[in-house]
């Protein structure tokens, strides 16, 4: 959605609408395995944390791949899963993508 | 020689953002809930060995033949000038044969027992604007066009119109055996980040 930057305008109800809750991309056969089904709650996990997101299946991703959205707040802040050490030299910030993750099916902050 | 506006949705340039029903919604004061326009999104899913994912914005097509304005026994909906279908909201009465009768999904209940559907924003014509979606579309997928402006945009695609809302589509010939009959093969919808 063009109208979210970042953290910006998520308490707008027009546009909370469209999007109310952080939406992980995942793959149907990865979803399956899992036992998650469209519009449930799943949870990524890294030795970081776990933020909490909402299924969208999509064959647009390989199956041993997600992708999460930013800019959400409290369990459902991918920011929270993500190493917050080692920034990247010159660029000063941490790496954000290719973070092994696992998946947890629900809501578990 | 017709000055009637058709409305062009260029499906080769939607991308399903969204920003046109916002528009819509602010533009008729409407807050979340039914509307008079919204994307729908069909896909991803595989057609002939490729991944197409395709938004269709619906909203009222103002049909020639207008299974609405034939339905509504208050005298609620009539043709305007323009060829557009507009609602006399004090003559509705609230018994929704309109929104039973549109193929689309196009007419929506509106607060106070009256409907809600696109009328090609009518008030913001007269003052020389476009209609809200059209204006904020980012991609410039939607435009209004004089008759005489449609080739041109048409391009030689493939177009698909029941009134004055025209479809084009460099990939699909028409909605109903394109777009609608591979709507099957959807996997899951979802939402833009």
């Amino acid at each position: 959605v063009p109208f979210f930057r970042h953290t910006e305008n998520r308490n707008n109800p027009l546009l909370r609408e469209h999007c109310p809750e952080a939406i992980l991309y995942l793959h149907p056969r990865t979803a399956a395995a899992l036992g998650v089904a469209a519009g449930e709650w799943v949870t990524v996990q890294t030795p970081t944390g776990r933020a909490c997101s909402r299924a969208v299946l999509t064959e647009g991703i390989a199956p041993d791949v997600v992708q999460a959205v930013p800019g959400w707040g409290g369990e459902q802040n991918i920011n929270r899963v993500i190493p917050w050490e080692g920034f990247a030299e010159g660029i000063g910030t941490v790496p954000m993508r290719g973070l092994p993750c696992r998946l947890i099916r629900g809501r578990q902050a | 020689m017709t000055s009637w506006p058709w409305l062009v949705v260029d499906l080769d340039r939607c991308w399903g953002c969204g920003a046109c029903e916002v528009a819509c919604k602010v533009k008729l004061g409407l807050g979340p809930g039914p509307g008079a326009l919204r994307v729908v999104e069909i896909g991803p899913r595989g057609i002939d060995g490729e991944l197409q994912r395709d938004f269709v914005p619906v909203l009222c097509l103002h049909c020639d033949q207008a299974p609405c304005l034939e339905a509504c026994g208050a005298g609620a909906l009539y043709r305007a000038a323009d060829g557009s279908v507009q609602v006399e909201a004090s003559a509705c009465t609230g018994c929704a044969v309109c929104q039973e009768a549109c193929p689309y999904g196009a007419i929506q209940p509106a607060a106070g027992g009256s409907i809600v559907k696109c009328d090609l924003c009518l008030d913001r014509r007269e003052e020389g604007w476009q209609p809200a979606c059209v204006h904020h579309c980012p991609g410039r997928a939607l435009a209004l066009l004089a008759a005489e402006d449609l080739p041109r945009a048409v391009g030689g695609r493939f177009s698909w119109s029941v009134g004055r809302v025209v479809y084009v589509s460099g990939k699909y010939a028409s909605l109903g055996e394109g777009l609608g009959a591979r709507e099957q093969n959807t996997i899951q919808g979802g939402t833009n980040p």
